[in-house]
């Protein structure tokens, strides 16, 4: 693959994430306990995220015979077990735990939706170097999904009904949901 | 070698894809911390990649079609050459098609073409009977959502060496008697004017110099150079290999042996090889393209059937016929090698060393001390000496050694040589 075909479709990834980890994290200052950590993690997440997407797929080694010194075998080792690492969807958990370590903000999560949708199908479009009409077919889902998100934050903006029950309620939905959406997983 | 197979079907592994994964965790994480902060925008956030989630029809072939061909049996090294790659079966999924290099073997970018084959360009890099890679495949369902790969091994492709080029050859000043093209000492019927004589009964009268003639009174008659063939036995020596792996000594012997060889046979010469690495194996001198083929070969891949090494100095006359060039490319790191060669200039062969030892031992620089640099400098420095004195005793016995540094062409050290015939005992 060559440089230009590889960079591209990286410097779209690594904007993405630019914009998702800085997205998260605002305002820095406005966070609770804990918040640094989770920014670190997002970061480094965001750095290995773009550095597989630079390094492109993995290749042979060069070598075919000859002693490669204890050094050089671990850190090809190393690097091969670091970019196996689910870095996006780590990306992806740090930015949630960054939004959730702020106070409530309905149409900040919404927009976060948003990018963290974009910066997934951004990285799945740099690893199958595929143009962005292959989404097409997905369009009116995505734009279903949107719509719900803008009106749960909608929703969460409204004042409270009342104590308890609101809560219990979002926590019984949510329970249902990620019953389905493991189900949706498991036959793959 | 690649040869065009019959369609073949792999089975296809299918698993999640990178996306799906993705969707998976940002709609888990996100009902979580729905249920754990009790805020209702997270639960909103899950909603898109729920959606993007919902199985829908996709075809997800069990197996898919290859077919493999190439475009070149055999390659040189840099040469560039193509795997074609035909995907059958495969529904409505989209195809990834990547080469995944083997060692030595660079890749190019896949490009599918008009006639529906995958083109997968590589560049083999160094000689040998190179493992080409492995062919991938990646599926992706109509939804994304699904990844489906087949892997498969790409047959070993032949990769003969770059010759070294040889325009000016050395030539001996006594010729077997065979027709050639090197116009030789003797008298014969070629076409390079050799001399005057007086006209004796039976020469052909369109021989006559008449200029001669009328100046000496008598019939004088010119003679040409006879035109003969040379003998050239290329000893190849790679039985020891020291320097970078591309640019080692056995790199250089087989380059340089694969110019020598074709030089002299371009020039109609008998050339034979005695290829002196793990085991003694050699081909008698013959002429012609399919004796180029077969020193190719015997260069590029060792099967490893042949003769122990100490066999060199026993080797039968059809391999090194008398009145023979030989032509050592060596480091002279054998001793046995070197031996040998004494014992065939004492035979009374014409023989010259072309020495590809452009390295020496390297001083580990870093974590030892100025007492073990210095030893180590020393150490190098009699292996130097030794080096030196080696050379310097084949060069007493008359076997002149010249260095090929392995970039420029080996008309270069042979200069000295093949400016004029090379005096042989015959």
């Amino acid at each position: 693959m060559t440089i230009a075909r590889r960079v591209r479709p990286a410097l779209i990834v690594a904007a993405v994430t630019a914009i998702v980890v800085a997205w998260a994290a605002a305002p820095t200052g406005g966070g609770r306990a804990g918040l640094k950590p989770v920014l670190i993690a997002a970061a480094v997440c965001a750095m290995f995220t773009v550095a597989r997407q630079l390094a492109g797929p993995p290749r042979a080694a060069r070598r075919e015979s000859g002693y490669v010194g204890p050094g050089a075998g671990m850190a090809g080792r190393a690097w091969a077990s670091i970019r196996a690492l689910p870095w996006p969807q780590g990306l992806t958990v740090a930015a949630l735990g960054l939004e959730a370590l702020h106070s409530s903000r309905p149409w900040h999560t919404a927009v976060l939706a948003v990018v963290l949708l974009g910066f997934l199908l951004a990285v799945h479009l740099a690893e199958t170097a595929a143009s962005p009409s292959v989404l097409r077919p997905q369009l009116p889902l995505l734009a279903t999904g949107l719509g719900l998100a803008a009106l749960s934050a909608g929703a969460a903006m409204l004042p409270a009904l009342g104590a308890g029950s609101g809560s219990g309620l979002i926590a019984v939905i949510a329970a249902i949901a990620a019953v389905v959406a493991g189900a949706l997983a498991l036959p793959l | 070698m690649l040869t065009a197979g019959p369609q073949r079907t792999v089975p296809v592994r299918w698993r999640l894809s990178g996306l799906a994964r993705g969707l998976v965790t940002l709609a888990l994480g996100a009902l979580v911390l729905a249920v754990i902060t009790r805020r209702a925008e997270f639960a909103g956030i899950a909603a898109p990649a729920l959606l993007l989630l919902t199985p829908r029809h996709a075809s997800r072939p069990a197996a898919v079609g290859v077919t493999l061909t190439a475009v070149a049996g055999q390659v040189t090294e840099t040469e560039q050459s193509t795997v074609l790659a035909k995907i059958s079966g495969h529904g409505d999924a989209t195809l990834q098609v990547r080469l995944h290099p083997a060692a030595w073997i660079a890749a190019g970018n896949a490009a599918l073409g008009n006639d529906g084959w995958y083109r997968l360009p590589f560049r083999a890099e160094r000689w040998g009977l190179r493992a080409v890679g492995m062919l991938e495949v990646v599926l992706h369902d109509r939804w994304g959502l699904a990844e489906g790969r087949v892997i498969i091994e790409l047959p070993p492709v032949t990769c003969l060496p770059l010759p070294a080029r040889l325009e000016s050859l050395v030539v001996l000043s006594k010729l077997p008697v065979r027709l050639g093209e090197h116009a030789a000492r003797a008298t014969g019927e070629g076409v390079e004017f050799a001399g005057v004589r007086e006209f004796v009964p039976g020469d052909r009268q369109r021989r006559i110099n008449w200029p001669a003639t009328t100046r000496r009174g008598t019939l004088q008659l010119n003679t040409f150079a006879a035109e003969r063939a040379q003998v050239t036995v290329i000893l190849m020596d790679v039985s020891t290999d020291v320097g970078t792996v591309g640019t080692s000594t056995s790199d250089l012997a087989v380059r340089a042996t694969a110019g020598i060889a074709a030089a002299y046979l371009a020039a109609r010469d008998r050339v034979g090889l005695i290829s002196f690495g793990r085991q003694l194996r050699w081909i008698t001198p013959s002429p012609g393209r399919r004796q180029a083929d077969r020193i190719m070969t015997m260069i590029t891949v060792d099967y490893g059937d042949g003769e122990p090494l100490a066999a060199v100095t026993r080797l039968p006359s059809a391999a090194l016929p008398p009145g023979a060039l030989i032509v050592v490319v060596s480091p002279l790191l054998s001793l046995r090698l070197v031996e040998a060669l004494r014992e065939l200039r004492e035979r009374g062969f014409a023989t010259i060393v072309l020495d590809v030892l452009c390295t020496q031992p390297e001083i580990r620089t870093g974590w030892i001390g100025s007492r073990d640099r210095a030893m180590a400098g020393l150490a190098r420095r009699l292996w130097r000496m030794e080096q030196d004195a080696i050379r310097f005793s084949l060069r007493e016995l008359g076997i002149p050694v010249t260095t090929w540094d392995g970039h420029s062409s080996l008309d270069e050290p042979f200069a000295p040589y093949s400016r004029r015939v090379m005096v042989n005992r015959g």
